[in-house]
């Protein structure tokens, strides 16, 4: 067997040589170059994922070194998209990048189409309510999650067939404090997310889909509860 | 009285309601949560009168907004 960069997946009995080959043409698009989106995008590229689209406005900040992994200090102050492009480049050659630099809107969502999963790995609570209501109209499976202090929590949404955010959480607050990032959570979440992304174009294992991950660093604690879809939630109705 | 929250077993206080034990998790700071009493998924309309018995299984689901 040739070894390539993948070959410890090809040792894999249900993952494979023939698993690999199906990332070549899949296209995953991530929203939010920030915690969540560094290490999903750094785990999307290394695997093989052969297109990453990646959405965002902002450029580097020194407050965000501590859990955005895919910037240095010689980074501060360019475009976070351009950097992640150039970061992938470094990472794997194979896959192609488009990059867009601003926030995702009503106006400019359009760019979901040409993308098989999305990854929501945004920073604040109505772009990831944007994302979920999108991804339900133009039937996008999406992966969400979302961090705090030490906790985090994310889930696999797949429109008509699992439960959406609208689903589970009927009040919602509106704004949006600041309450900190531990550094390693966005990190280990962001994972997940890759990790599903992948599973989703395998096939391989269980989507985390009607179950939310909760995940406790503080404790060192994972737990899974499951949800419902609501019979009555608009994504029951497209 | 003794419940479970989120599989640990607590007290709390005779009479708590959901809201109750919802402001004690405060350091977790969600934007939203669902909340299950033994199985069973309590409206959000609900949280501030439905009161907790000894013994109740109580399961909060987190959503938080940072990334």
């Amino acid at each position: 067997m040739i070894k390539d960069r993948y070959f410890k997946h090809y040792l894999i009995p249900n993952f494979g040589r023939e698993k690999q080959e199906l990332l070549k043409d899949f296209k995953v698009l991530v929203v939010g170059a920030g915690g969540l989106g560094s290490s999903a995008i750094i785990y999307l590229a290394t695997n093989g994922v052969g297109k990453i689209g990646i959405v965002d406005f902002d450029n580097v900040d020194i407050t965000n070194l501590h859990r955005q992994i895919l910037y240095s200090p010689s980074d501060l102050g360019k475009l976070k998209v351009e950097v992640a492009k150039e970061k992938i480049k470094n990472l794997n050659l194979d896959v192609n990048v488009e990059i867009f630099n601003f926030k995702l809107n009503k106006k400019n969502y359009d760019i979901l189409e040409n993308y098989d999963f999305i990854i929501d790995a945004t920073d604040n609570i109505e772009s990831k309510l944007l994302i979920n209501d999108i991804c339900i109209e133009h039937k996008k499976p999406f992966s969400y999650a979302g961090v705090n202090r030490f906790f985090s929590s994310t889930t696999t949404i797949i429109p008509g067939k699992s439960s959406c955010l609208r689903c589970i959480f009927k009040k919602i607050k509106k704004e949006h404090k600041d309450f900190g990032v531990f550094g390693t959570v966005p990190g280990i979440t962001g994972i997940i997310q890759a990790t599903e992304a992948i599973k989703f174009r395998t096939g391989v294992g269980e989507l985390l889909t009607d179950r939310f991950l909760f995940i406790d660093l503080l404790n060192m604690k994972f737990r899974i509860s499951k949800v419902n879809p609501d019979k009555n939630c608009m994504c029951r109705k497209n | 009285m003794k419940v479970k929250i989120n599989d640990e077993l607590k007290e709390i206080a005779e009479n708590s309601k959901i809201i109750d034990i919802l402001e004690a998790e405060e350091i977790i700071e969600p934007v939203a949560v669902d909340v299950f009493v033994n199985g069973e998924k309590v409206n959000f309309e609900d949280y501030e009168s439905f009161k907790l018995k000894e013994g109740d299984e109580i399961e909060i689901v987190y959503l938080f907004a940072s990334g």
